[in-house]
């Protein structure tokens, strides 16, 4: 079993991963649970940092922080230039980590997969926002 | 019009006290020789106006956004199928995009004078709120998806990962599982060794001249990509900036300069790696084959 999954089955609601808080039926916005359908950035270079979860893109990293995870390494800091391991949880798109706002500047492209994956330094010392695409 | 946001990114940071420190080095007639020695030389430099098409070396060896796109939905229909076998009608729901069409279009900011007049520096998006729910949020769906705590469902066996492990098996097989991304990191080590690089730093400059004549404080192309304040919202001061950078960029060769140079860093690091990135375009092309398999059976 997977790392990730793990952390699956050690959640409350087996779908709302690791706070295990969420409803089953819902993948919100940045609500601090890493669910389906989610792109969540970690602050260390696995799944036992901090997380802060995208549903959407998101123009701006800098005013986001690592909302999951309270306790774990990185809780609280701001997400721009911090964050070092990314997953990709939709199984149907792919995710864009730029270095600059709005997607712009050098590019990190994540497909779905199974487990977390570390970022580039490129791109960890310097994630500003993100996209998807389908 | 400040320039500088507060939370200015120490990579950037690094990138311009470098920059700087080369240019006042130049202009004082004492070159740092060693660093100059370490850029790789450029050949003549075509004009480049749009980086829409734009392709870098390290492009041969990274999947494009078109390839993305088919394999995504190739999986899409993988899923499809695989939970159909279960008896299970689900609508995999893809995303509407980024708005970017290729890798390239952005990587240097804004270039297109239409967009920049029109859109200022975003890109033309679908809105995200229309983003259809996705059923994998179902916790009946997410288990068989996922594989997660059942091995058979309706007297069918669920394959190990759930239906998304099996797309993904069935789009990476033989020699395409597991190979390292070593081009994208690469791609991102060129990006910013060329905003370092003296060539560019100097049209850097004058682009910078360029845009305070036009009534913008900037010192470089990246500030302006960095400021929060001024791309917040779309605005009438956001589209007169971004018509005087595409303006700037055109008429100081920015992107040319910017282009030419980082495409001689990459050929450079494609000499050191070229092994694993052969192994990567190998692979690439062998999970491209499997997606057309998947998409023309579909049609």
């Amino acid at each position: 079993m997977k790392k990730a999954w793990r952390l699956v089955a050690g959640a409350a609601a087996g779908v709302g991963l690791m706070a295990g808080v969420a409803s089953p039926a819902s993948a919100a916005h940045k609500d601090g649970v890493c669910d389906p359908g989610d792109l969540c950035l970690f602050a260390t270079d696995g799944f036992g940092g901090a997380w802060v979860d995208y549903y959407f893109g998101d123009n701006d990293h800098r005013n986001d922080r690592f909302i999951g995870g309270a306790g774990r390494s990185g809780y609280n800091q701001v997400v721009a230039d911090n964050a070092q391991a990314a997953w990709n949880f939709d199984p149907n798109s792919w995710a864009v980590i730029a270095t600059l706002l709005a997607c712009e500047g050098s590019t990190q492209i994540l497909e779905e997969s199974e487990n977390v994956t570390r970022l580039d330094s490129g791109i960890w010392n310097s994630n500003w926002s993100n996209c998807w695409a389908g | 019009m400040t320039s500088m946001s507060g939370d200015f990114g120490h990579r950037y940071t690094r990138l311009m006290a470098c920059g700087a420190m080369l240019l006042v080095a130049t202009s004082c007639g004492a070159p740092d020789e060693g660093r100059a020695a370490r850029e790789p030389s450029v050949g003549p430099i075509e004009p480049l106006t749009s980086t829409l098409n734009l392709l870098l070396p390290l492009d041969q060896y990274m999947l494009s956004l078109s390839d993305y796109r088919r394999l995504a939905e190739a999986r899409r229909i993988l899923v499809r199928r695989c939970m159909q076998r279960l008896g299970i009608d689900y609508k995999a729901q893809a995303r509407p995009g980024t708005g970017l069409q290729t890798r390239n279009e952005r990587r240097y900011g804004i270039t297109d004078q239409g967009e920049a007049r029109q859109f200022g520096y975003r890109k033309p998006q679908p809105p995200t709120a229309e983003t259809p729910p996705d059923s994998a949020q179902d916790p009946k769906m997410f288990a068989l998806l996922f594989g997660k705590s059942a091995t058979r469902y309706t007297s069918r066996p669920v394959p190990a990962g759930g239906c998304v492990g099996e797309a993904h098996r069935g789009l990476a097989t033989g020699r395409s599982a597991g190979v390292e991304d070593v081009a994208q990191p690469l791609a991102m080590k060129s990006w910013s060794m060329s905003a370092a690089d003296s060539r560019v730093r100097q049209v850097f400059a004058t682009w910078s001249a360029c845009m305070k004549r036009a009534g913008f404080d900037y010192p470089t192309p990246l500030e302006v990509l960095q400021d929060r304040e001024l791309r917040a919202e779309s605005s009438p001061a956001q589209r007169a900036t971004a018509v005087a950078d595409t303006a700037c960029k055109r008429e100081h060769n920015v992107v040319s300069v910017w282009a030419a140079v980082e495409a001689a860093y990459q050929s450079a690091l494609i000499e050191e790696n070229r092994s694993a990135l052969d192994l990567q375009r190998q692979a690439n092309a062998t999970r491209l084959r499997l997606a057309a398999a998947v998409l023309i059976k579909n049609r």
